[in-house]
């Protein structure tokens, strides 16, 4: 049986017929402070933002303190284009395994476990608790791979939906004004100009505790040679009028977006 | 009256990669800097790089755009050659016409002498030499040192050649993909190249899944 079979028969047509609202408040993932995870210890952490679907994923690789051979690789992401691609993820996410997925062991976490919109969850072997664990709630993808994990997954999976569920939730996302763009339409003017192919400089961010992102249609946004704090625009060959957009966000799984038009001449 | 090597542009042409080199770039965060030589700008041979399509540029005049200059305004012809070049070949000896209070002049030099044999990654040098037209005796004018890729074609979908994009081709990846597949004359030798020799080649499950399952490492293959 196919993967998409599977998600059929676990009712996953039938959801993208449906809407959910947006994650409207900003989740952070401190493992000291959960249950399930309060012996596990972050080792490693990665964010990104991803294009298509667009989405600000958090990958973080749980250690357990004591018995480092039980580990957790959890991916939380936020799609900003709402449910239904944080559905069109968590297929990616089942699909993307090298080794083959035990179909017939495969589980919806909504009637095994009782969390997540929908949710799949599977053990390697075939039996006993699951090892893959995969949930939507709302616009957001939880996925979590253990080794030697036990209950942890599910027991992990449960307290995450439960903080998700009971966050405040929005229809729409707006932007915030962030200082780059501010300071720079003060330089600037409202819609900068910059030549086709030509370079417009935008300022200096400090990432510290931020992650930045940068997003444009035409052209791309830069860092500058051994000035990696100091970005610039460089125009592509398409003239008119240009957005980039800015994503940011700090140790949560919720960024914050600012855009900015400019003329390409 | 003394001529300097200003500039060196191997990416002139941004839409043609059959006359020009490629659109690339570093990684996500930095582009590769054009021109790519400057001579005011002290530069690693890595970082003054260039690739090249063997498929778009067979059978085509590709050129590299030189600028020189000359310090105060004359009405003189140089000659300007220069050996060496390992894959780019040497440099035909080309004039540079400077006239009407022109210090800096732009000249197109076709790599005649390349050649792109397979998938390759090379340091090349070319010594640079100048003499006045007529004159008998050529002179030093500069050494370049540069980092040049050739790839079998135009890399395809999801990288692109629309100039400045996020995905030009990324030197990061370049500089693994063509020393892992160096030699490669086609696409399927490529592949079995960077399916053997692949950095993961270590982890065994996963060198175990490549060797007997179907090929997995398309974007691999398709890159070179």
């Amino acid at each position: 049986m196919p993967m998409k079979e599977l998600f059929t028969r676990l009712g996953y047509d039938e959801l993208l017929k449906q809407e959910r609202p947006l994650l409207g408040e900003n989740y952070v993932l401190d493992p000291a402070s959960l249950s399930s995870t309060k012996d596990f210890k972050a080792v490693h952490e990665s964010v990104f933002l991803r294009e298509n679907p667009l989405a600000l994923v958090r990958q973080i690789h749980l250690q357990n303190a004591s018995k480092p051979h039980t580990s957790l690789n959890v991916t939380l992401a936020v799609c900003w284009n709402g449910f239904h691609d944080a559905l069109a993820l968590l297929f990616r996410f089942a699909g993307s395994f090298e080794r083959a997925v035990p179909l017939v062991s495969v589980v919806s976490t909504m009637v095994a476990h009782e969390f997540g919109d929908f949710g799949v969850a599977w053990p390697w072997s075939g039996k006993g608790d699951p090892d893959i664990l995969a949930f939507v709630r709302n616009n957001a993808l939880v996925g979590i791979r253990a080794h030697d994990g036990a209950q942890t997954p599910v027991l992990l999976g449960r307290e995450v939906d439960t903080a998700l569920r009971t966050r405040k939730t929005t229809d729409r996302y707006s932007d915030t004004a962030h200082e780059l763009f501010t300071e720079l339409k003060k330089r600037q003017g409202e819609i900068p100009r910059v030549p086709s192919t030509g370079k417009l400089p935008l300022g200096t961010l400090s990432e510290g505790a931020f992650k930045f992102f940068f997003l444009s249609a035409s052209g791309s946004v830069n860092r500058e040679a051994g000035r990696a704090q100091s970005w610039y625009y460089r125009a592509g060959t398409q003239k008119g009028r240009q957005e980039i957009t800015l994503y940011w966000s700090d140790a949560g799984i919720l960024p914050k977006r600012d855009r900015l038009n400019l003329d390409v001449i | 009256m003394t001529l300097q090597l200003s500039t060196i542009t191997f990416d002139h042409d941004p839409l043609s990669p059959s006359t020009s080199a490629l659109n690339i770039r570093r990684n996500k965060d930095f582009e590769v800097p054009i021109p790519e030589y400057d001579s005011s700008i002290p530069r690693t041979p890595a970082e003054s790089c260039a690739a090249f399509a063997k498929l778009e540029t067979t059978g085509n005049n590709v050129t590299i755009r030189v600028h020189l200059t000359i310090p105060a305004a004359a009405n003189v012809t140089y000659e300007v050659k220069a050996s060496g070049g390992g894959v780019l070949g040497k440099l035909d000896p080309v004039q540079v016409v400077f006239s009407g209070g022109v210090t800096d002049q732009a000249v197109d030099i076709p790599l005649a002498h390349r050649n792109f044999p397979g998938i390759s990654r090379m340091d090349i040098t070319w010594n640079w030499r100048y003499r006045a037209k007529g004159g008998s005796k050529w002179h030093h004018l500069a050494t370049t040192s540069h980092r040049i890729y050739v790839v079998l074609a135009v890399p395809p979908s999801p990288w692109t050649q629309v100039f400045a994009d996020k995905r030009n081709p990324w030197t990061d990846l370049l500089d693994q993909c063509c020393v892992i597949a160096s030699g490669s004359v086609d696409a399927p030798s490529a592949a079995e190249s960077t399916n053997e020799r692949h950095p993961f080649e270590s982890c065994s499950p996963l060198r175990h899944r490549e060797r007997r399952g179907p090929l997995r490492l398309c974007s691999h293959r398709r890159f070179v």
